[in-house]
């Protein structure tokens, strides 16, 4: 426990000590070490100065102080006030705060952002000359006066001018209309009035300030409309709405898909061409028919083209007629033909699972590097299996395309040979081992027959 | 827009067919004169890539390959000078002077508009006549001083016929490939087949004229390599015959073991 002068003076049973020695706050430590703020009493007793580090005072978040509140009274009154840009004496009230020195009502702080409005005003000839040639309907010229008045006095807010506009012979002006008179106009003059007038400006001010002006009545008509048909949608609608629009956009999404897919499907079953725009389209995809020379594919060919024929025109009946197919065929063996001479084989490059824009591009190579191995489980023993048989091929003399699909089916029987010798063993295997057994029970048998 | 660099033609792949190998001949008494030779020279070889399709008196070269072909490189033994020949321009042939087989590293280089990488790939340089009885050339180089059988007016023949198989081309490659079709190969045979380790009825040690790659030569492997699986599938059968025979005897021995 931290021990204090006096708790000490009390020990020793000292006398008090004198004021000069001690000063006034008597907690004050020997030593004159103040605990610092973080840490708490009991651990600066025990760990003195090696406290820990100013970091824990500065983590503790530091509040503002308390603003002083009610101290001070405040009244507030409610006075009168003018706006200097009225100029019918029109007096509003609002509250003031009410100091005690009276000092020169101040002026409306609002009023600085009350701008005159800058507005068009045209003289008689200019309105025989531009203005009465326009066809906006049946403005008189009282009554587009009237208009300009309103629009000045109601700073071109068109809603109030709306609403106030009462003129004489009672037509009734919708918004649209005066604002499109009001637009109409002010393009007109801008564009004519001469250049002197409006100050130095350049072509291109001047047409950026026609485009100012500009108003479409149609197309702000058509476009209230259908804001307030948006407004007034039941909830039904909405939700039918939103669903539409999200199968819309999952049918984007797999829209060239299914045509791609559309298309192969209506080629190669009913031997057509579907018609159908805009189908990403590179190359004819197109199951190979033959590309070997003639010597093995007169026979296959003939028959394929001849079941070709037989299933297009199956398909056909319905809705083709038989010389198409026939037409397809010949250009399907003009196509193999030249595949022949050119050494062309083709793939079907999977046409109806998902294609792969970018797939993966097989670099080139030489045929004798793709020569197939026997799988790598049993390779030693297939190689081991073919030798007996007096086989070898690690190198073929012509490696083609059809000699290495060759090879391939030679390397699967060997397998199935293997697999067949294994199966063999085994079994020979387990008659040894019966055959062993039975000739120790028959053994046992015959010593106790003895 | 179909010549467009970018664009390949899915779901095609063309192959061109070319050989490539060595012919040999013993050096004469008087070409071994010459200053160029070195005096332990016995044999002139030349080492080649070149189309399938054979011209009448050589081996392979009928088409031209350049358009597909824009450089290849043979790497010969160490001991040459300049042991790397690169040939830019057709014939792609090497043709030099020595007294040993060794392994020559070929490298084809592809046109740019192909946009592929190198193909690389070795090829034994023969100077010694086939023999019926020999197998798989020894790796390695040959020992130098041996006996030098004397390959005859016509050399020696170690080709290899192999195809150039391309995936996907460019378009624009792809026609250029298009517009130069190789021609095919003959389909009977008027000249001797070349030789192969995997062939021994070809390592025929007379031969009479420059080898020739023909399409019945494919036809014979590809029955080769059917009478090889009809063996196969044979011994296969017989195989299983005795596994059912056994089964039977297993079956009974079990019965009377129990």
């Amino acid at each position: 426990m931290a021990a204090s002068a006096s708790d000490i003076r009390d020990a020793l049973s000292l006398p008090a000590a004198s004021t000069s020695a001690t000063p006034a706050p008597s907690k004050k430590f020997p030593g004159g070490a103040r605990k610092p703020e973080g840490v708490s009493r009991e651990l600066f007793s025990l760990i003195g100065d090696a406290a820990p580090s100013l970091v824990p005072a500065l983590a503790r978040p530091r509040f503002k102080a308390r603003p002083a509140m009610g101290k001070a009274r405040v009244r507030w009154e409610l006075r009168e006030f003018k706006h200097p840009t009225r100029d019918d004496g029109f007096a509003l009230q609002h509250w003031e705060k009410v100091s005690g020195k009276r000092e020169e009502p101040k002026e409306y702080p609002f009023a600085k952002f009350s701008r005159p409005s800058t507005v068009l005003e045209y003289t008689d000839q200019e309105y025989a000359e531009w203005i009465q040639g326009l066809d906006h309907g049946e403005w008189t010229r009282e009554e587009t006066d009237y208009l300009m008045k309103l629009v000045k006095e109601y700073d071109a807010r068109f809603y109030v001018i709306h609403d106030r506009y009462e003129f004489l012979n009672g037509v009734t002006r919708t918004i649209e209309d005066l604002k499109h008179r009001y637009y109409g106009i002010c393009r007109k003059l801008l564009r004519h009035r001469p250049a002197s007038e409006l100050g130095d400006i350049s072509e291109a001010t001047r047409q950026e300030l026609v485009q100012a002006y500009s108003y479409d009545r149609d197309r702000e008509l058509t476009r209230k409309n259908y804001v307030a048909g948006l407004l007034a949608r039941t909830p039904e609608q909405i939700a039918e709405e939103e669903m539409l629009f999200l199968l819309c956009k999952r049918l984007e999404q797999t829209e060239r898909r299914f045509a791609r897919e559309r298309e192969d499907l209506l080629r190669n079953l009913a031997g057509i061409d579907s018609g159908l725009p805009n189908l990403p389209v590179d190359d004819e995809p197109f199951t190979a028919l033959g590309a070997l020379p003639a010597q093995s594919g007169g026979a296959p060919s003939a028959s394929n083209k001849r079941k070709r024929k037989s299933e297009a025109a199956d398909l056909d009946s319905p809705s083709g007629t038989p010389p198409v197919a026939k037409k397809i065929n010949m250009a399907r063996h003009a196509v193999a033909v030249d595949d022949e001479k050119h050494c062309i084989i083709r793939t079907d490059g999977g046409s109806l699972t998902v294609p792969t824009t970018k797939a993966a591009h097989h670099p080139v190579f030489l045929r004798s590097s793709r020569i197939p191995q026997p799988k790598s489980t049993n390779a030693t023993k297939i190689q081991a299996a073919l030798v007996e048989l007096g086989i070898n091929f690690t190198k073929l003399v012509m490696p083609t395309r059809d000699t290495l699909a060759n090879l391939e089916t030679l390397f699967e029987a060997a397998g199935q040979l293997v697999e067949a010798k294994r199966a063999l063993d085994k079994i020979e295997h387990e008659i040894r081992v019966l055959k062993a057994k039975k000739g120790e029970e028959d053994e046992a048998e015959a010593a106790v027959a003895e | 827009m179909s010549s467009n660099e970018r664009i390949r033609a899915r779901g095609i792949s063309i192959y061109r067919p070319i050989v490539y190998g060595n012919c040999a001949f013993t050096l004469t008494p008087e070409e071994k004169e010459k200053s160029d030779v070195a005096p332990d020279h016995t044999h002139r070889w030349t080492v080649a890539v070149r189309s399938a399709a054979s011209l009448p008196n050589d081996v392979g070269g009928a088409d031209d390959i350049s358009h597909f072909i824009k450089r290849v490189t043979f790497k010969l033994h160490e001991t040459y000078p300049n042991p790397n020949r690169n040939i830019d321009k057709p014939p792609f042939e090497v043709t030099e002077t020595g007294w040993g087989e060794f392994e020559v590293m070929i490298r084809i280089v592809f046109v740019p508009e192909s946009g592929e990488k190198p193909v690389m790939f070795y090829h034994h340089l023969k100077l010694h006549p086939w023999s019926a009885t020999a197998g798989p050339p020894e790796p390695g180089p040959t020992q130098p001083g041996g006996q030098v059988v004397p390959t005859g007016p016509l050399g020696v023949h170690a080709w290899q016929y192999d195809e150039v198989v391309f995936n996907d081309p460019f378009q624009a490659f792809l026609t250029t490939l298009m517009n130069h079709p190789p021609t095919p190969l003959p389909r009977i045979r008027t000249r001797p087949i070349p030789a192969h380790t995997s062939h021994a009825a070809s390592l025929d040690v007379n031969v009479q004229y420059p080898p020739e790659f023909t399409t019945t030569m494919e036809r014979e492997e590809n029955e080769r390599i059917d009478d090889a699986r009809r063996k196969v599938n044979e011994e296969v059968e017989r195989l299983r015959d005795l596994v059912l025979e056994k089964e039977k005897i297993l079956a009974r021995l079990r019965a009377e073991v129990q």
